[in-house]
């Protein structure tokens, strides 16, 4: 695994500690997750130049990679079969997972009311924030799910809107949750908002969000109005 | 009135690792998108995936290798 600032980090497939395996052996190897594992000698700290040990473990204190690579900035992921043993394997994938932090805005919620008074309304705005050029049409287009929920905390209706920089797409409360997956009606309902990368209109979804083509994305402001009862105020005569 | 952001909360999402692959030494890529990886004596095979995305090491929750070593001696991996 090399990263950014030059240096790498060498991760062994196979048995523990000798790592030369047959055939057999090794396959059992093949979806392997080495993150987190502590196999003595899986990973060498020291060859990439992190200034390590060339036998240690991902979490062992001070010299394991977690420590000392923990911070680095992934560059490529390479996999590579040391000659010295005449291997020969077919390579299907290089597979795995990360958590990355979230936009603060992709996710918003407020609840509207009082729906079989009146409507309630959701206004919601793309600042550009996840455009990344400098023309008139740069990018940062946001899909925008929205989720309603109604008095028993069920999903109510799904949909979602395409807002591009500086647009504004307006939702009626009482649309939204006439379209009820239940075929239910509510009266109150908390709306969830979460903004994702969006390219067209048409491939707009908020049913399927998909962590690598559609990540979360910055730019969200939403608005709400709902419907209260005036308060009632009790006048005394003295 | 505003819509409440999740502001001072911790908020992970999950990706997926893709990208671009290349090949390098004397590998080659199979018809099906697999990769053949052999070594000779003088020769060695190498497949690198260039993430999409940006991440640190720590930011990792899983890799894994896909493959299958095919008939031919002892191997290290």
């Amino acid at each position: 695994m090399n990263f950014t600032n030059g240096k790498a980090l060498l991760i062994y497939l196979g048995d523990s500690p000798s790592f030369i395996d047959n055939d057999t052996q090794l396959d059992a190897y093949s979806g392997f997750n080495v993150i987190g594992n502590n196999d003595s000698g899986r990973y060498d700290t020291a060859t990439g130049l992190l200034g390590g040990s060339p036998s240690t473990t991902y979490s062992a204190a001070g010299v394991g990679a977690l420590a000392l690579a923990g911070s680095l900035t992934v560059a490529n992921i390479q996999y590579v079969e040391d000659p010295t043993y005449g291997q020969h394997e077919t390579l299907f994938s290089i597979g795995g997972a990360a958590q990355l932090a979230c936009p603060e805005d992709a996710f918003q919620l407020r609840y509207v009311s009082n729906l079989g008074v009146g409507d309630s309304v959701i206004n919601i705005s793309n600042d550009g924030a996840s455009s990344s050029g400098t023309t008139f049409s740069p990018g940062g287009n946001l899909c925008v799910g929205v989720y309603s929920f109604d008095e028993n905390e069920e999903l109510l209706s799904c949909c979602s809107c395409f807002v591009t920089p500086n647009g504004l797409a307006n939702l009626s409360a009482q649309a939204i949750n006439a379209t009820s997956i239940s075929g239910g009606t509510t009266t109150s309902s908390v709306i969830k908002l979460l903004a994702f990368q969006g390219t067209t209109a048409a491939s707009c979804t908020g049913a399927t969000i998909s962590s690598t083509a559609s990540p979360l994305a910055s730019g969200l402001h939403a608005w709400g109005t709902t419907v209260h009862a005036l308060p009632v105020y009790w006048l005394h005569r003295h | 009135m505003a819509l409440l952001p999740l502001a001072g909360q911790t908020c992970v999402q999950t990706v997926s690792l893709s990208g671009a692959y290349t090949v390098g030494g004397i590998a080659t890529q199979n018809p099906d998108g697999s990769f053949d990886m052999p070594t000779t004596s003088t020769g060695y095979s190498v497949v690198t995936l260039t993430p999409t995305e940006t991440f640190t090491f720590s930011q990792l929750t899983s890799l894994s290798v896909n493959f299958t070593a095919l008939a031919g001696g002892s191997t290290a991996g």
